[in-house]
């Protein structure tokens, strides 16, 4: 509950940059409060979302990406 | 695989618009990795997965990739493969060191080298044997599936003993 709340925090203050976000709750607790079509949802490839992000930022040294990782949650 | 064939294949690659190719070294291709690092076009990660994130961040971003790897990496990767690639549909290369191919290779490749072609058949993964002879067609095949937004992996065997 404290996470998603928080994800919803932090999303409202980015606005409409993209947020890749990590797999699990990061992702469905961003999609569940603040879908936009820019958003990446990782929803598998546990740990990669940093390394996605890398390759995304390499690529767009100009853009601003947000994103949202975490440790495992259960 | 020859090093002159090698080099040749980083530079097709490179000329039908592949800008990005990142991966872990695999010494099976160490003309081809050769070629890139000498022209400042080779990201080398730590794992296959990481490499495979990166490259999909780069291919979400426009740009054609590809990743090369040791099929012990490939191993690695599989659920990266499936989860990331094949369920979001990145389009992107794979090159593949085939390690275990000859039966006498070293024991911690015996296993995996096996199962290789079941491996790659068994996740839906369309694959081709690169060689010294058939490499352009091979080549033109990867890039045209590439411009069709799929993925495809490239198998070079090992077929020497050090």
């Amino acid at each position: 509950m404290i996470r998603k709340k928080a994800v919803e925090l932090i999303a409202k203050e980015i606005g409409n940059e993209p947020i890749i976000s990590a797999n699990g709750f990061m992702s469905r607790d961003l999609y569940e409060t603040n879908e936009k079509e820019n958003n990446f949802y990782m929803i598998g490839s546990m740990g990669l979302a940093s390394s996605i992000g890398l390759g995304v930022a390499l690529k767009n040294p100009k853009k601003k990406f947000i994103f949202l990782t975490e440790m495992a949650t259960y | 695989m020859k090093e002159k064939s090698q080099r040749i294949i980083f530079n097709i690659l490179k000329k039908k618009g592949i800008k990005n190719f990142v991966g872990v070294p695999d010494s099976t291709m160490k003309y081809f990795i050769d070629e890139g690092l000498k022209k400042k076009e080779i990201l080398i990660a730590t794992r296959e997965e990481e490499a495979i994130g990166i490259s999909s961040g780069i291919s979400m971003s426009g740009e054609k990739s590809l990743v090369f790897m040791q099929n012990a990496g490939f191993a690695n990767s599989l659920s990266t493969i499936t989860s990331l690639v094949q369920l979001y549909q990145i389009p992107m290369i794979f090159l593949i060191g085939w390690r275990g191919f000859l039966k006498d290779d070293a024991p911690e490749h015996e296993k995996i080298g096996k199962v290789q072609p079941d491996l790659i058949k068994i996740i839906g993964l369309e694959s081709k044997i690169i060689d010294d002879e058939n490499f352009e067609k091979v080549c033109d095949w990867a890039i045209m599936k590439l411009e069709k937004k799929l993925t495809v992996a490239l198998i070079i065997k090992r077929d020497f003993l050090d």
